[in-house]
């Protein structure tokens, strides 16, 4: 029953006992794990910082769907009970409370990571030939995270959502039958805030993974565009970027617990008193100066733009250098119109009372 | 490659006239001015009055008001808006009405929808606390003022919580060190 001489073995017979089993552990998890897979060869150069972009872009997203996961135990998506629920985890649950300050500070991560890496990709070239298709999912996982920073604001039915909803509700008016469930009418049995909230913890979600599995195969197959002779595995990549990884949490926890994210008034339809989320500050400043035209046409030359990239830009030449001068021209004209739209006083549009 | 090409070229006017036509036709057919209804509660109780404004629809624009869920499509009345585009009526919620999510909507005489707001209707009959239709634990008024001032909320804490996080953040980011440190070395060392 007890192993009485394990108890008198000595201490040098023990250690150099162990390395074998070691050993044999780390075989035995090789084999089941296939951990012998992280060993291909990527560039030296995707070791940096710029590199990882997508990657921290990724670790941002856990986050969320960590995060989320809790909150959907204590969020209720009922128009009448959606405000009172989050007001309820803000004062009266303390871990949750906290989550949900991660999952706001996360999304703001999300969000400045992956206009990062659209950057740093945009400014190596990473979208020319074999890699369009890579770049056009990427299009679209932008649209996606757009899409869940929208529906996320709006779940809090505060007035800052409600005014977010008028908004979507207005545009989604020219964008015919395929905007039809973003219409308050389209069916009596379920109300718009819970169409949005499925909307927000399960339809985007899951074509949120769809696309990134995508994006990620491509990356494997046709590899990252860095040009470098020096050849590692792909193993050395994960030290730094766990590091990384551990640093975008602890900022984000830090903000959590000293930002905590504010909550207004349960909104009242037919005003407008407040600013958008700042993701949507850019088309909020475009809709300041051209009114409705102005908000369908911002992300409209936006993703235009995007999608144009690899077709305009696909050797070095006038129309090379002529697209990078315009993404360039385009992101600080963006960066231009979020300060302008953070700093100017709110307006109202569509016609609402201010 | 050619096929492709060949039916990108047929199928593509195509789809962009069939695209402009979805976008364009609502554009068209909404063509109202759209108001907003306000009840003095969203928590209606069957076959009690209650009091609902409205403004900024069309002037002297007849109205139809109905409230409209999974337990049917009541007709509350009709009204005709004065010379600002607004109204004030009281309305009798139906007493038939089942417990449950509606909308409150205003019908332009054309059959649009041009106003609506979510409401819930709780039976006449008092019932326990807590057991609304809609998991609310009380009557939801509308406020009467909106406000972009955020609510003066006290963020709950618990000092385990706190403490447990900032231990958390500290040991986070020592490892990243640990980490990066030693990544560094494995690289060097090639
Ligand atoms: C959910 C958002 C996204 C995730 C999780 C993601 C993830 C990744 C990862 C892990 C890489 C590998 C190398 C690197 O990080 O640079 C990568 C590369 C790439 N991504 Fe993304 N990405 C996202 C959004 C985007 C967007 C918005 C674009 C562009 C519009 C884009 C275009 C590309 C391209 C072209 C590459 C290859 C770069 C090269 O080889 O130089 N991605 N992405």
């Amino acid at each position: 029953m007890f192993n009485v001489g394990s108890a008198t073995r000595s201490k040098e017979s023990m250690t150099m006992g162990t390395e074998p089993i070691v050993r044999a552990r780390q075989g035995w998890f090789q084999e089941r794990f296939a951990r012998t897979a992280l060993d291909y060869p990527v560039p030296a150069r995707a070791n940096r910082l710029d590199f990882m972009l997508g990657a921290l872009t990724m670790v941002a997203l856990t986050l969320l769907a960590v995060t989320g996961s809790v909150l959907i135990l204590y969020y209720n998506p009922t128009p009448l009970g959606a405000h009172d629920s989050v007001q309820y985890l803000i004062t009266g649950a303390p871990l949750v409370a906290l989550l949900r300050d991660l999952h706001v500070w996360g999304a703001s991560a999300a969000l400045i990571l992956v206009f990062a890496h659209l950057a740093a990709v945009f400014w190596r070239r990473g979208f020319r030939r074999p890699r369009e298709g890579l770049w056009w999912t990427g299009v679209i996982l932008l649209a996606l995270l757009f899409g869940l920073a929208f529906t996320g604001t709006v779940l809090r039915a505060d007035q800052e959502a409600v005014e977010a909803l008028a908004h979507a509700t207005a545009g989604a008016g020219f964008a015919g039958p395929l905007a039809a469930p973003l219409r308050p009418d389209f069916t009596p049995s379920t109300p718009l805030l819970s169409r949005l909230y499925g909307l927000h913890i399960a339809v985007l979600p899951l074509a949120l993974v769809a696309l990134m599995s995508l994006h990620l195969w491509l990356i494997r197959h046709l590899g990252v565009s860095a040009r470098d002779d020096v050849r590692v595995p792909f193993r050395t990549h994960l030290r730094p970027l766990a590091a990384f990884a551990l640093i975008l949490t602890a900022v984000a926890a830090a903000l959590a617990l000293a930002f905590p994210g504010e909550l207004l008034a349960a909104g009242v339809g037919g005003y407008e008193l407040t600013k958008p989320f700042w993701p949507f500050l850019w088309i909020y400043a475009a809709e300041n100066l051209f009114g409705m035209a102005g908000m369908l046409l911002a992300p409209g030359v936006l993703f235009g733009f995007l999608a144009l990239v690899p077709v305009a830009d696909r050797k070095d030449g006038l129309a090379a250098r002529a697209t990078r001068v315009a993404g360039v021209a385009l992101f600080v004209l963006m960066l231009a119109a979020i300060a302008y739209a953070a700093l100017a006083p709110a307006q109202s549009h569509l016609g609402m009372e201010m | 490659m050619a096929h492709l090409t060949r039916w990108i070229g047929g199928a593509g006017p195509a789809a962009i006239i069939a695209l402009g036509l979805m976008v364009a036709s609502p554009a068209i057919a909404r063509a109202h001015e759209e108001g907003v209804l306000r009840p003095a509660s969203r928590t209606l109780t069957a076959g009690d009055s209650l009091a609902l404004a409205g403004f900024k629809f069309g002037k002297s624009a007849p109205l139809k008001i109905a409230l409209v869920g999974l337990g049917g499509r009541f007709a509350l009345g009709e009204v005709r808006t004065d010379s600002a585009g607004a109204f004030d009526i009281r309305v009798l919620v139906p007493e038939g009405a089942a417990a449950g999510s509606y909308r409150l909507v205003a019908i332009a005489s054309d059959g649009d929808e041009v106003a609506g707001v979510d409401v819930a209707v709780t039976p006449p009959a008092a019932e326990p606390a807590g057991a609304h239709a809609d998991g609310t634990h009380g009557a939801v008024d509308m406020p009467d003022a909106p406000s972009a001032e955020p609510l003066p909320l006290v963020t709950a804490r618990s000092s385990l919580v706190t403490f447990g996080t900032v231990a958390a953040i500290v040991f986070a980011l020592m490892l990243a060190v640990g980490l990066l440190r030693s990544a560094r070395t494995s690289v060097s060392l090639g």
